[in-house]
């Protein structure tokens, strides 16, 4: 019957129909996200394969290692199951190599990043470049207790960054030297308006240790230093006081308009003791100490 | 965003012309001459002793108005001793706003003297139809259209001359009427260079340059039924502000509008008009030319409106009512980039006016009501609602460090109601009115950003959390009008809340070099301005005729403190002589020492001044009654007197002897 070829014809298109779409439906609940997924928008630094491994090292601003804070992702490959390590104990050793000594830096824990599956974070703060004749020197391991799976060396170059400062070393006045960096705003996300500023600060134990500071403060003194400006300032600034989610130093930095800012900073203790740094007013026009922004 | 609303507000224009069909033509009723106005004057009378003057040199000889001076052009009116944020100034009922965050452009700047037919002043609450956000009054500038008349061609040549600034205006118009269509169009020209001061005293920086060109139209689609349209193009270049830090560029505005009008609707409607309307104001500040600029700076401003309105006018019985409804969309724009005096480094960039929009939506309703032959009652009141705030997110961001708490766009609630009595007993009329209003903040009150004020020496910042101005308001006048001569008087008192003002604050940095500090706009609880007026008019022996002036204001802040540019005791006394084709003046001018004033607004004592000026003018017949030459001349300033008035920004004197030359040719 002509009717009833229609009505078949109209069942089979409908069947057809909720195939196409439960496939692509399906597609879209079954998507994993892969390891490449997880370190897409990162700029890979180093691949270093050691045997049955591969370190992969990444950054989220650059391809390459600079003087200053260096925030770093790390992925681990087991090459012979082609998987990636999703337990991975990590540690690093940053290690500068000088013609007459050597020295190691600031640097933190290995820590998974949250919500993925591979992906590792870390950071290390550079307190020199590398040139011909002094190198840096870092070791990844992977550890299982007490068993290193396994290690990989690297010699990576670490430049001088071009533009602002955003790390200082300094001798506080308990005779300690410590070391500060700016960790946000970046040079690409640094707005108009508030600004969450961040920063780690370290002091140091001997040529091998630094140990995080934690529970100081680091007072923010925004600044147009340009004569044209008469060291002109923004309101309501948040000093920087340790978070111990992030682990990090966190504050309100307010910038009311593009252009050079100069962010004076006074470290202190947790006695309010002023470890470094000088207030604006009077003929003190800067800080002894300062990170530095443009836009 | 911006476009939608735009297209929404030419939709509802359309709308209320589509709508605009009543037509009763069999039956015509005549119109009842409104007086709603304090001050009414033809621009071009043979009684102007100045016929070419500028508009800022005309307006400050009206009743109730005057203006504030940063340099030889562009003056700020003031009416009731209030500027720009408590007045209302309109283009035929067309919103206008201003493009400069330093008040070097008003309203009145983009137009040219030969636009106009005339200029309404309201004073204080009520009568001001166009008025959103005023409390203490409004000019509306009346464009001048050729009108429908018979078929006539006429050309006018204008041309005069000023030694004082070597000041050279030149213009040609054309006008043709005819029964179903005119048209009027016009060109003028302006250039002056540095005006002398009394003493042969160069003011630097007081030049300006203007050219205008303008066209109206009218086209009858039927007996009753008018379309007419204007467009006003007007370019200023190379515009000295002595008093300020900054010139001016270009100052360039574009004003257009199409208007639709239905005539003797039926015995209760007389007209109905819809209008829809846009203009776009560019502002360049400019600081190239002057010396020692201890950071260079670029401030583009740019202000765009977009509005109608739709307005019933009629009689019913002893009643004379205006219904009108109205909308405005308005953009302001206006940007700082300063060059670091250390080259290596970046420009630094804010908003002044972080794209502010505003949308205000009204309706206003008046009514005269006729008691009796001796009485007279008058209502008006208007309600709008207005929602503004910041189109740019970089803006938002950056007023939002100040105020956490603000939100990106907010809404108001506005509206006024005013009352007047009238009674008449024979040459007297007495007249006692009482009103009350709100007003929302304007845009550098709520949202300006670092604006310099170099009469302070402050920079100013916007308060987006302020609340509504209001006032109560109350006025007296006497009026005697006899064949002779006339008497009038008349007083009005407002009585502030929550009146808006910028004062220090401590906790801000400066920004602009050499700045004494940052001051924010607040309400202050109370404030009050008390105004009041005498006019004497003699007529004698004839042609003559003897007008006196005398004038006082007082403005006190919650604290009985001064408040600033309220003018002092001033007067004026003029003498004039008019025969036939001849006509002579002789007027004297001036003001006693200014008491009451701000010195933390950077007033100073101003002295008392007096000038006399002198005018002669003859107007020579050329054939028929229609073509005629008048030649005007005169000597401003006399006595060279060097002089600043309490309105002069920083004191900057105005012009010594000035010897004016105007020629008017018409055929």
């Amino acid at each position: 019957m002509k009717f009833k070829t229609d009505y078949s014809k109209y069942i089979f298109l409908l069947i057809l129909a909720s195939t196409v779409l439960l496939v692509s439906c399906g597609k879209e609940d079954l998507k994993v996200k892969t390891p490449e997924d997880e370190a897409a928008g990162l700029i890979k630094v180093d691949s270093l394969k050691n045997g049955g491994y591969t370190f992969y090292v990444f950054k989220k601003d650059t391809g390459y290692f600079k003087v200053g804070y260096n925030e770093v992702y790390i992925q681990l490959k087991n090459n012979t199951t082609e998987k990636y390590i999703e337990d991975a104990n990590l540690t690093w050793n940053p290690l500068m190599h000088m013609e007459t000594m050597s020295h190691a830096c600031p640097y933190s824990a290995i820590s998974k990043v949250k919500n993925t599956n591979t992906l590792y974070k870390g950071h290390f703060i550079f307190i020199m470049a590398s040139d011909a004749m002094e190198y840096w020197e870092i070791t990844y391991h992977y550890v299982k207790g007490t068993d290193t799976l396994a290690v990989a060396t690297n010699r990576p170059y670490v430049i001088n960054p071009m533009g602002r400062l955003r790390y200082k070393r300094f001798k506080g006045s308990d005779d300690a030297y410590y070391y500060v960096a700016l960790v946000n705003p970046t040079e690409s996300n640094v707005q108009v308006g508030t600004n969450e500023i961040t920063a780690c600060l370290y002091r140091q134990k001997d040529l091998f240790t630094f140990n995080p500071v934690r529970n100081y403060t680091i007072e923010i003194d925004p600044r147009m230093p340009d004569p044209s400006m008469g060291n002109h300032t923004s309101p309501y600034n948040e000093n920087l006081k340790y978070d111990t989610s992030a682990d990090l130093y966190k504050g309100k930095l307010n910038l009311t308009m593009t252009g050079y800012w100069k962010i004076n900073l006074i470290v202190k203790d947790s006695a309010a003791t002023v470890i470094k740094g000088d207030s604006i007013k009077g003929s003190t026009t800067a800080s002894s100490i300062y990170f530095e922004l443009e836009f | 965003m911006r476009k939608s609303i735009l297209t929404v507000v030419i939709y509802l224009g359309l709308f209320s012309l589509a709508h605009a069909q009543n037509r009763n033509d069999s039956i015509k009723s005549r119109q009842l001459k409104e007086v709603t106005v304090t001050g009414k004057t033809g621009l071009d009378s043979i009684n102007e002793s100045k016929p070419l003057s500028s508009i800022d040199e005309y307006i400050q000889k009206l009743p109730k108005v005057n203006t504030i001076k940063r340099g030889g052009y562009a003056w700020e009116p003031t009416v009731n001793s209030m500027a720009s944020e408590r007045i209302s100034v309109t283009l035929d009922g067309m919103k206008i706003f201003c493009a400069c965050t330093d008040k070097m452009d008003p309203v009145t700047s983009y137009v040219e003297i030969l636009n106009l037919d005339n200029i309404n002043v309201s004073s204080g609450l009520g009568g001001n139809q166009h008025g959103s956000n005023s409390i203490g009054g409004g000019l509306d500038l009346k464009l001048k259209k050729a009108g429908f008349h018979s078929r006539k061609l006429n050309l006018v040549f204008n041309s005069a001359y000023e030694t004082n600034g070597n000041y050279r205006v030149a213009g040609i118009g054309g006008a043709y009427s005819s029964p179903k269509f005119y048209i009027n169009s016009g060109m003028f020209y302006r250039k002056s260079d540095n005006y002398e001061a009394g003493g042969s005293q160069i003011v630097n920086f007081s030049q300006f340059g203007k050219v205008n060109v303008f066209s109206n139209a009218g086209y009858k689609l039927s007996m009753d039924k008018i379309l007419e349209a204007t467009v006003i193009y007007d370019v200023a270049t190379d515009v000295g502000y002595p008093a300020l830090t900054m010139d001016v560029k270009t100052a360039k505005g574009l004003i257009t509008s199409v208007s639709y009008r239905q005539e003797n609707i039926s015995n209760t409607f007389s007209t109905w008009e819809s209008k829809v309307y846009y203009n776009d104001i560019k502002h360049i500040m400019d600081d190239t030319k002057r010396p020692n600029v201890p950071v260079h700076m670029d401030m583009p401003g740019n202000s765009r409106t977009g509005g109608y309105y739709s307005t019933l006018k009629g009689r019913k019985g002893r009643h004379n009512f205006v219904l009108s409804q109205d909308t405005y969309y308005n953009q302001s724009l206006a940007s700082m980039t300063m060059y670091p005096i250390d080259k290596s480094q970046s420009p630094m960039f804010m908003y002044t006016w972080p794209d502010i929009r505003t949308l205000n939506v009204g309706v206003y309703a008046e009514d005269k009501y006729v008691i009796d032959l001796k009485n007279t009652f008058q209502i008006s009141t208007r309600l709008s609602s207005q929602w503004d705030g910041l189109q740019s997110d970089f803006g938002y961001r950056t007023l939002k460090m100040y105020y956490p708490d603000m939100t990106q766009f907010q809404n108001r609630l506005l509206g006024n109601v005013s009352v007047k009595y009238t009674h008449y007993l024979k040459d007297v009329q007495l007249k006692i009115g009482a009103g009350y209003g709100t007003r929302a903040p304007s845009p550098t009150e709520s949202y300006g950003f670092y604006l310099y004020n170099s009469f302070d020496n402050y920079d100013n910042i916007g308060n987006p959390l302020l609340k509504n101005e209001s006032a109560a308001e109350a006025n007296l006048a006497f009026i005697l009008s006899k064949p002779k001569y006339s008497i009038t008087w008349d007083a009005s008192y407002f009585n502030f809340s929550n009146y808006i003002i910028a004062k220090p604050d401590n906790g801000f940095s400066t920004m602009t070099y050499g700045a004494t500090g940052v001051m924010v706009y607040r309400n202050l609880s109370h404030a009050s301005v008390f105004n009041t007026g005498l006019e004497t008019k003699v007529l004698f022996l004839k042609s003559f005729h003897w007008v006196n002036h005398l004038t006082y204001s007082l403005g006190k802040d919650d604290n009985r403190q001064p408040l600033p540019l309220i003018a002092p005791f001033s007067y004026s006394s003029s003498l004039g002589y008019v025969r036939k084709r001849i006509s002579a003046e002789v007027e004297l001018q001036g003001a006693g020492k200014q008491v009451n004033f701000s010195s933390e607004y950077g007033e100073d004592k101003t002295p008392a001044y007096y000038v006399l000026n002198v005018s002669t003018g003859y107007e020579l017949q050329l054939g028929d009654f229609s073509r005629s030459a008048t030649l005007k001349a005169g000597i401003e300033n006399l006595f060279d007197r060097n002089y600043s008035t309490y309105a002069d920004w920083n004191n900057i004197p105005r012009k010594g002897r000035n010897l004016f030359i105007n020629l008017k040719i018409k055929i």
